[in-house]
């Protein structure tokens, strides 16, 4: 150095010391950290803890850096002193940064801070320049809670909900003491109300068991009427059973009268029009007719409901009468000299007309004991139990043993009806 | 008598310092090292007038400096990799970051840094003598700082891969034998975290570090006259070693910061790391 420079040695030297003073220069421009070069946006963000953040922390996104703390100092906010941190990020980054981007400081096992943004935020609203975001509040224990669900974003999450649920209950509170309020009043008056009413209650109960006591004293009753209309069933079954040939006659009779009819209106259509005209007028009388009738029938059904004893007696009556008269007809018939007043039976006919007696007696009984009889083969087919069949088959024999009795009593009848001779013309 | 008289000349100069002075004599400085560094490049493009080869010359350069450095920088760095791996168990109290801090500190850092400063002293040592005297910008001249720049650019890269591999080795031979590391874990953890950046660091730094090593030394040496064997002469070039070895490493802690902020802190982050929990 102790040679003397020359103009030419000064002028080189100059153009060195231009060139290292721009590549000191750009030197401090890369301290700001990755994309130094690229143009830089400054976003101011307040912690209630920096965690020891200082100018040339990293900045983070998604585990990749993207810039640098650039400024770090005391802001007063809502009565208390928060770190504010001021980030620089590329200008592509923070344009796509909303309102509500959630940024946090971290901790490093090794102790270094860093700003982490963990959202770039999802209002639609951009972050405008100079706005000041909220920065959330992390630990060294983040990575672990994160693993269990509880990362910085849900515990913000966690405590919205909390200062919601928090606002609610404070906004609510005093319509629930109102309304419990309410409630009490109400409870009160419906006390009041039970107190009142309760000798009435207890009156009603009374009344209703007198209602029940009634109902069970007229149960015997409602049970004979029951009793009284199965039995009614029961004969209008028979009835319908002991007439089932007529109906069918009937039915028949019907079919021949609608096959008639119909070969009359095919015969007689424009009279039949007519005739259907005028029955519109007849239908109306007849709905009355039927109307009158079906009274008349309901009276009747009444009556022999009522009567029922008396016409079952007296059907009973007409059928003795009927088959005494019968058996006065066959007696006139074979004699007819019994309608003489002069008439006197000699031993003869007494006797005789005592063993007719008997014959149609036992002509009677023995219709009823064949009846018996094919009631009794029709029980056999039906399905029984064995015990039934074996006492099926019991009276079955019995029945077969009268059935010769019979048989022997009906020659004994017809051996006994035959003209005796008389015992001196026999002899002679 | 001329050197002697210079000699007492310049010491007796008044210690007060005129910064307009000292400016110019600081852009005269580095106004000359860019034309050294100019003539030397013109030197290497044209044919030598004595018919001696360059390459032969750098090469003998080149000889010297690997018999010189070789066993300074492998003993150096055998200190390095033994402090780096135990530092790095003892230190971050597990056995994971032993390879990679050991390894790929020394590639990344430590190895081109230490043997830029092992070289600097060096070239220091044996440049300004041997430049002292000689006229500047002469074409004999730019040929020999030529020859010797070149010669320290081939050494500062080979030196530092051989100092980072001496500390490797030692490394884990202290990891083996202290703390049971065994070969895997020792080596995959260190290349799981290596760089290509950090490759092209180590040859970079190196030829950088040989560079301003070997041009401050020669430059140091041409401001010198001529040795004489007198005590002022011998005096005067122990100072000038002193001094260009003081300039390379600091123009080498420079050129290592500027490497650092372009290349690792404004770039992309530093890569993986055994230090911090993954990133989710």
């Amino acid at each position: 150095m102790s040679v003397r420079s020359s103009g030419r040695e000064i002028r080189v030297g100059l153009v060195v010391v231009v060139a290292l003073a721009a590549l000191m220069g750009l030197l401090a421009m890369a301290g700001g950290g990755p994309g130094f070069l690229a143009d830089r946006r400054q976003i101011d963000v307040d912690f209630k803890n920096g965690q020891g953040i200082r100018p040339g922390s990293q900045v983070r996104i998604a585990g990749v850096e993207s810039g640098r703390v650039v400024g770090v100092t005391l802001a007063e906010v809502e009565g208390s002193l928060r770190a504010r941190v001021r980030l620089a990020v590329p200008t592509d980054l923070a344009q796509r940064m909303k309102e509500d981007a959630r940024i946090a400081i971290e901790s490093s096992l090794t102790g270094q801070t860093r700003v982490n943004i963990l959202s770039i935020g999802q209002s639609h609203v951009p972050l405008k320049a100079g706005m000041v975001l909220l920065g959330i509040e992390t630990s060294m224990f983040d990575p672990i809670l994160e693993q269990v669900g509880l990362g910085p974003v849900e515990r913000s999450h966690i405590s919205h909900v909390i200062g919601e649920v928090r606002a609610t209950l404070d906004e609510t509170t005093p319509k629930v003491r109102q309304i419990i309020g309410s409630i009490e009043a109400t409870a009160a008056g419906l006390k009041e109300t039970s107190d009142s009413v309760r000798p009435v209650v207890a009156s009603a109960v009374g009344n209703v068991d007198e209602a029940t006591r009634r109902l069970a004293q007229a149960a015997p009753k409602a049970d004979a009427v029951l009793s009284q209309v199965v039995a009614m069933t029961g004969q209008v079954e028979k009835l319908l059973t002991e007439n089932r040939p007529n109906i069918a006659q009937t039915i028949a009779s019907v079919r021949d009268l609608s096959a008639t009819l119909r070969q009359i209106v095919d015969r007689d259509q424009e009279k039949v029009s007519g005739l259907l005209d005028h029955a519109k007028g007849t239908m109306t009388r007849a709905d009355l007719a039927l109307y009158n009738a079906k009274q008349i029938t309901d009276a009747g059904l009444v009556i022999l409901t009522r009567n029922k004893v008396d016409i079952e007696r007296t059907v009973a009556n007409v059928k003795d009468a009927t088959e005494w008269a019968s058996r006065l007809v066959q007696k006139i018939y074979a004699n007819p000299f019994v309608l003489s007043p002069l008439y006197k039976p000699t031993p003869q006919d007494i006797q005789a007309q005592g063993v007719y007696d008997s014959a149609q007696v036992f002509a009677s009984a023995a219709e009823k004991l064949d009846d018996s009889v094919k009631r009794l083969e029709q029980l056999r087919n039906s399905p029984n139990s064995p015990e039934r069949q074996t006492e099926l088959e019991l009276v079955r024999r019995q029945v077969l043993e009268v059935n010769s009795r019979v048989a022997q009593m009906s020659q004994q009848f017809s051996d006994g009806m035959k003209p005796r001779t008389r015992r001196g013309a026999s002899t002679n | 008598m001329a050197i002697a008289a210079e000699f007492d000349r310049l010491h007796a100069r008044p210690l007060a310092l005129n910064p307009f002075r000292a400016a110019a004599r600081l852009i005269g400085y580095l106004g000359r090292l860019a034309l050294m560094t100019l003539s030397a490049i013109q030197a290497v493009m044209s044919r030598d007038e004595a018919g001696t080869s360059f390459v032969r010359e750098s090469s003998r350069q080149a000889d010297r400096l690997f018999a010189m450095g070789l066993p300074m920088v492998g003993l150096v760095h055998v200190g390095m990799g033994s402090f780096l791996s135990m530092q790095a168990y003892f230190g971050a109290t597990f056995m994971d970051g032993i390879g990679p801090v050991t390894g790929v500190g020394l590639i990344r850092n430590l190895a081109p840094l230490m043997t830029g400063f092992i070289l600097a002293g060096i070239v220091s040592s044996r440049y300004v003598a041997e430049m002292s005297g000689a006229v500047a910008g002469s074409p004999g001249e730019s040929r020999r700082v030529a020859t010797r720049l070149v010669a320290a650019m081939v050494a500062g890269p080979v030196l530092a891969v051989w100092g980072s591999m001496v500390g490797i080795a030692i490394g884990w031979l202290v990891a083996n034998q202290m703390m049971g590391l065994t070969l895997p874990a020792f080596f995959d953890m260190f290349l799981e975290m290596l760089w290509v950046r950090d490759i092209l660091g180590i040859l970079v730094k190196g030829v950088a570090f040989g560079f301003l090593g070997a041009l401050l030394a020669c430059r140091e040496g041409l401001d010198r006259p001529s040795l004489d064997g007198s005590p002022a002469c011998l005096e005067s070039i122990y100072s000038a070693a002193c001094r260009s070895t003081c300039l390379a490493g600091l123009a080498i802690l420079a050129f290592n910061g500027a490497w650092f902020l372009l290349v690792y802190h404004a770039g992309p982050a530093f890569g993986p790391t055994v230090l911090e929990p993954p990133q989710r």
